[in-house]
């Protein structure tokens, strides 16, 4: 399964396929979470990170995406 | 160099085996891989006296020298080996590092983004279709150069663009200046006196686009109103990003196309593959094309602060890095028989070639360059019957260690040619 928005890492990470030019920095960051398909990033669903890293991986991501097609949102916390 | 690099590097330096073979300015090859090859194996990182610089062959290193735009600056621009960074009011897009590169490269990655180059589909069509009924109504023989990919590219960035009709020719002239500065050493960069004039009318641009009001959807009219955090960018800025685009987008895509046309006579049985299937196979053609001559030989970099570019090797601040697209792209490591054009390459599989880049300054024009290279490869076979190369025809490729270009491809074909494909 994959779609373009998941809670992960205890937040939402989504993708903007009106942006995504597919060039998979993000999987070669992350191949647990994106994959590149019809030349746009997917997100993996049901993905299982080690909480202690998760973040900071897909921060690196976010970050590395040269159409700044992906987002992370954090979750609210109590 | 770091410490322990050094002596590595001063020991392969000095024996006889570990210089680099490659000699762009002094001694191109019209086929460099063979010598990139010597060089990835022999010395991969290795300081070039011809270079002046640190040159970087293997794909993961040079997938590095791009990772770490902290360490690797682009300010001494990546186009020419510049001796001290460009002013700060210049360091835009290929010449600025983040953040000043990031909010730059905001403004532009809608307009150009795969959604929105996909809608440009019917023009593109219209505009290679009028370019080879053109070429036909010449006669049997034309160069791919001058008479289809350059007005095909031109006249897609002034398509998206929207120049005027009266500056079309004169900001032409001044891209392929812009380019040709790359081919001998060059340490004047923007300070050229033409290159500057022509900045001043661009800004001039921006400020006439301004004064006329939002009336136009084209992308210059979006970039003169943009605003980042409330503020509108200077108009030197969006004159640098028109001038970046510019430059590239009317060389870099005619110079692809020309270049995967050459390498398809090469490989005759690859062709003939092709040409049975073309809508079947255009999508790989332009892949494997790209990645086995893409238009980008290599580029620059400066070392700001010790880091690392192999395992091995590090760079020390103030070295200067050369880094080969072309050689990474023909990495054995990564790509099985590179020095092969081979369509069938299973993409879904393999690491993107280094065609476009990788990171922050990954190819802006991407999207804009894949649909003209595309639809100009499917069209091109589909209506010229026969169509090659002039047999006998040496073509020449133009100095420097940036640009992988040939000056023309003189081409035949079985007239006439069949109908169009947009209609």
């Amino acid at each position: 399964m994959s779609s373009t928005e998941i809670k992960v890492a205890g937040g939402r990470l989504s993708v903007d396929h009106s942006l995504c030019s597919g060039t998979g920095h993000c999987r070669d960051i992350a191949p647990q979470v994106f994959r590149v398909e019809g030349r746009s990033a997917w997100l993996n669903e049901d993905v299982d990170l080690p909480e202690a890293d998760a973040e900071r991986l897909l921060l690196h991501a976010v970050d590395s995406c040269p159409w700044f097609a992906l987002a992370f949102e954090r979750s609210e916390t109590t | 160099m770091s410490e322990i690099a050094e002596s590595a590097l001063t020991e392969r330096t000095t024996s006889e085996q570990a210089t680099p073979s490659h000699r762009p300015y002094t001694a191109k090859a019209n086929a460099p891989w063979t010598e990139l090859a010597q060089d990835r194996a022999r010395c991969p990182v290795a300081h070039s006296a011809e270079l002046d610089a640190i040159q970087v062959t293997t794909y993961e290193a040079v997938k590095e020298v791009q990772r770490n735009h902290g360490a690797f600056s682009s300010t001494y621009s990546a186009m020419w080996p510049l001796p001290e960074p460009v002013p700060e009011e210049q360091q835009v897009f290929s010449l600025a590092d983040p953040p000043r590169h990031t909010r730059q490269r905001r403004l532009v990655t809608k307009a150009l983004s795969a959604s929105r180059i996909a809608r440009m589909r019917p023009f593109t069509e219209r505009k290679v279709n009028d370019l080879i009924d053109a070429v036909a109504a010449k006669g049997e023989t034309f160069d791919m150069n001058a008479d289809f990919a350059i007005p095909m590219s031109e006249g897609h960035i002034a398509e998206l663009l929207g120049v005027p009709e009266e500056n079309r020719e004169y900001f032409l002239r001044m891209s392929h200046r812009f380019m040709n500065s790359t081919t001998s050493v060059n340490h004047e960069g923007l300070a050229d006196p033409e290159l500057a004039q022509w900045l001043q009318d661009l800004q001039q641009v921006v400020r006439d686009r301004r004064a006329a009001g939002p009336v136009s959807d084209d992308l210059t009219t979006a970039l003169a109103f943009a605003e980042d955090d409330g503020d509108m960018f200077d108009e030197n800025e969006i004159a640098l990003v028109m001038l970046g685009l510019f430059a590239a987008g009317n060389t870099s895509t005619s110079t692809a196309v020309v270049n995967i046309v050459r390498v398809l006579d090469q490989f005759p049985e690859q062709k003939a593959k092709f040409l049975a299937d073309i809508d079947g196979l255009v999508l790989n053609v332009v892949e494997e094309g790209l990645r086995y001559d893409g238009p980008i030989l290599g580029l620059w970099r400066r070392t700001m602060k010790e880091a690392p570019i192999t395992d091995k090797v590090s760079a020390c601040p103030g070295d200067r890095i050369y880094f080969s697209h072309a050689a990474a792209s023909h990495d054995p490591e990564v790509f099985d028989r590179p020095d092969e054009f081979i369509i069938g390459r299973d993409w879904k599989k393999s690491p993107s070639s280094m065609a476009f880049g990788y990171g922050i300054h990954h190819c802006i024009g991407m999207n804009l360059g894949r649909l003209q290279t595309e639809v100009a490869l499917s069209t091109l076979y589909k209506r010229l019957p026969d169509l090659q190369v002039r047999p006998g025809f040496e073509p020449q490729q133009i100095p420097g260690p940036v640009i992988r270009a040939w000056t023309s491809l003189e081409m035949v074909y079985d007239g006439p040619a069949l109908p169009r494909t947009d209609i």
